[in-house]
């Protein structure tokens, strides 16, 4: 039963390290869960710490120990999830980083997406800074079977972290913390967003659109190539996520389809060719598992209802026991 | 046919509201008072507030044959009038989110940010209803259950325009989010997320179950945290306090909005939004402490002549309720029905 104790400590999500004083100063300790690489990054205001390596999500349960990051499991699992239909993708205009919702589709996507996760563990949360993207995690984190809650991080200045502090050990460990990163935004697409395709073909030219649109190195003006675009998403991952699935840490990725394929030309070792011709379906999620510094890509979840699930790794066939077991 | 006669001149000035986050300037409708040549019948449902179902229909129908000689001839521009004249009215639409998750699990959220449950997208997107009622920006709070709610009520709003959230946080996020096309920014509604909108910061008490805090503090000292006007839970906000920074924002950014004719939606909290009421229909402490806001039914003001009239909640684009707001809006509902039809034909 020993995988299962290291899903016990998955589950829960103490407060690190020091004195989880709720009588605590203002002054902004690290925000619950902020992933460590994160907080040094963005240079936070951190109270001593036992060690610069203590781990995000403590696996220990009693915060008098101040023994630092045991590794919870030797494994864990990526999951990728491209947002659905947006209000521009139904128009036909070139999007990019313009901050543009959902359409009732595209809610409906979610949720369906959020169903075949609903028995795979999710301890983090990653989304882009554009509302399709979060309410996408959001939405499908509502059919979650462990009932967690996202909690989105505030950390744009002192006050909003301090506005959305939480002041309950047991609430903090029922809750999944959302981090939102620009880093993981859709390819900007400079002078063409907001643009109709067809509009940009008669303008500029439909080769030039091709061009830019499916070349690997070639920015549209004053837009990123996807080369750079993978660029700043391949560096966030590696520097915020990957520690995070070391650590044992079950990540969810809620994005955009080119920061997304940058990822996976990481994750599958792609070469240009091969990821400008990969496209990501809207709403599947994408499963990954991280074990041995190694990623294995298990295909698409079918959903709570089928055995295949099960099939992916043991430990997730154990979680998803738990939770059967939790219901009766 | 003299009435049809006074429509008309009406209706001349009738304009396409174009809501733009460009430059552009907008050509908001105007209604001179001489041409207000008192249909009688006008006057009883504008200033009585009646609505009167038979009288509605006889004007509305009296108000397509207008419409179908100015608006609808192809010599006629679609964009009128070039005299830059603002309406002197506009419409304010406040709505407050629905069901978290923390409030189905009874926990104090204050400004943690916690997201909607299915219960509350269900009800962001029953808020549509407010599908005819013109909006040409949008406030929100700096909290998804917030924003969420203001993209999800706008799915159904009739003129199909597309909200998009601004985005100032650094020089990049301003340059990155850049719209280039000008007809685009004309389909936009823009959304401005201000953290003064945010919930009443709850201090100690975000995350606690609300009955252990009851064990913890005693129900009389956390009644009164919550009931209060003044008296902040410990390292929070009094409602006082939140009033400040909310109806501050308001007569700073949104207030002056309103002033030149856009009509607004706030989508934010049931404490943010009870601070801008008290100060739209000047409450007393007592009255706000004791007002309660329904989650998810939007509250319609107009605001004309530097005043905040309260017209309730808009019943649904089915009820012919809704004409009976104003005459500017019965027009905005004419003009949608009508652009409807020439897209079916």
């Amino acid at each position: 039963m020993a995988t299962v104790v290291s899903h016990h400590l998955i589950s829960s999500i103490a407060s690190p390290h020091s004195p989880s004083n709720s009588k605590a100063s203002l002054f902004p300790k690290e925000p619950f869960n902020l992933p460590i690489k994160f907080r040094q990054n963005r240079c936070f205001k951190i109270e001593a710490t036992t060690a610069s390596q203590t781990p995000v999500l403590d696996p220990l349960l009693s915060p008098s120990k101040t023994t630092p990051h045991k590794k919870k499991s030797n494994e864990a699992s990526l999951i990728l999830i491209r947002h659905g239909e947006s209000l521009w993708n139904e128009k036909n205009l070139f999007t990019g980083c313009v901050d543009v919702p959902l359409t009732e589709k595209g809610v409906a996507e979610a949720i369906q997406a959020g169903k075949r996760i609903s028995t795979i563990p999710v301890d983090l949360i990653f989304t882009s800074s554009l509302i399709r993207a979060q309410m996408t995690a959001m939405l499908a984190m509502t059919q979650h079977r462990c009932k967690k809650v996202p909690i989105i991080l505030h950390d744009e200045s002192e006050k909003a972290q301090t506005w959305s502090h939480v002041f309950s050990e047991e609430t903090r460990k029922q809750s999944i913390p959302v981090v939102a990163a620009w880093q993981l935004n859709e390819r900007m697409y400079g002078e063409l967003q907001g643009l109709n395709k067809e509009e940009t073909a008669e303008r500029y030219g439909t080769q030039q659109v091709h061009e830019w649109r499916r070349s690997y190195h070639i920015p549209p003006p004053k837009g990123e190539s996807l080369e750079m675009c993978a660029e700043r998403a391949v560096a966030y991952f590696e520097d915020n996520i990957q520690p995070e699935l070391a650590l044992g840490n079950n990540v969810l990725i809620a994005a955009h389809g080119n920061s997304l394929r940058s990822i996976i030309m990481y994750l599958d070792k792609l070469t240009s060719q091969e990821v400008t011709s990969l496209e990501l379906s809207t709403g599947l999620p994408l499963l990954y598992i991280f074990k041995d510094r190694k990623f294995m890509r298990r295909g698409s979840p079918v959903g709570p209802t089928e055995a295949g699930v099960y099939a992916y790794t043991k430990r997730l066939a154990q979680y998803r026991q738990k939770l059967d077991e939790s219901l009766n | 046919m003299s009435t049809a006669m006074s429509y008309q001149s009406i209706y001349s000035f009738v304009s396409q509201q174009s809501s733009t986050i460009s430059q552009s300037s907008r050509q908001p409708l105007l209604l001179p008072t001489k041409c207000l040549k008192i249909d009688s019948s006008l006057c009883y449902y504008t200033s009585r507030r009646k609505r009167n179902l038979s009288k509605i229909e006889t004007i509305s129908s009296q108000i397509s044959v207008s419409y179908n000689t100015t608006l609808l001839s192809p010599s006629k521009n679609i964009i009128p009038d070039n005299s830059q004249k603002k309406s002197n009215e506009a419409a304010l639409i406040l709505i407050r989110h629905g069901e978290s998750l923390w409030n189905a699990k009874n926990l104090f959220t204050g400004c943690v940010d916690v997201p909607l449950t299915e219960k509350g997208v269900e009800e962001a997107i029953e808020a549509g209803k407010i599908s005819n009622i013109p909006i040409d920006v949008i406030f929100t709070s700096s909290l998804i259950r917030a924003q969420m709610t203001a993209v999800l009520a706008m799915i159904q709003h009739r003129r199909k325009k597309v909200p998009i959230i601004l985005h100032n946080e650094s020089d990049q996020a301003k340059s990155w989010s850049q719209v280039f096309s000008e007809e685009t920014k004309d389909q936009s509604v823009p959304v401005i997320p201000a953290w003064q909108l945010n919930e009443r910061m709850y201090g100690e008490l975000q995350g606690l179950n609300k009955q252990e805090t009851a064990e913890r503090y005693g129900k009389q000292q956390v009644h009164e945290w919550r009931r209060s006007y003044d008296i902040p839970p410990p390292k929070g906000e009094s409602l006082e306090m939140c009033a400040e920074r909310a109806v501050a924002y308001f007569e700073e950014n949104i207030e002056p909005k309103l002033a030149a004719g856009k009509n607004v939606m706030i989508a934010a909290h049931g404490n943010s939004l009870r601070s801008i009421i008290m100060s739209l229909d000047k409450l007393t402490c007592k009255e706000v402490i004791s007002l309660e806001l329904s989650t998810g039914i939007p509250l319609l003001y107009i605001f004309k002549d530097g005043k905040f009239m309260k017209r309730g909640s808009p019943v649904g684009p089915t009820k012919a309720g809704v004409y009976a707001y104003t005459k500017r809006l019965a027009q905005y509902r004419q003009k949608l029905d009508e652009s409807s039809e020439v897209i079916c034909s």
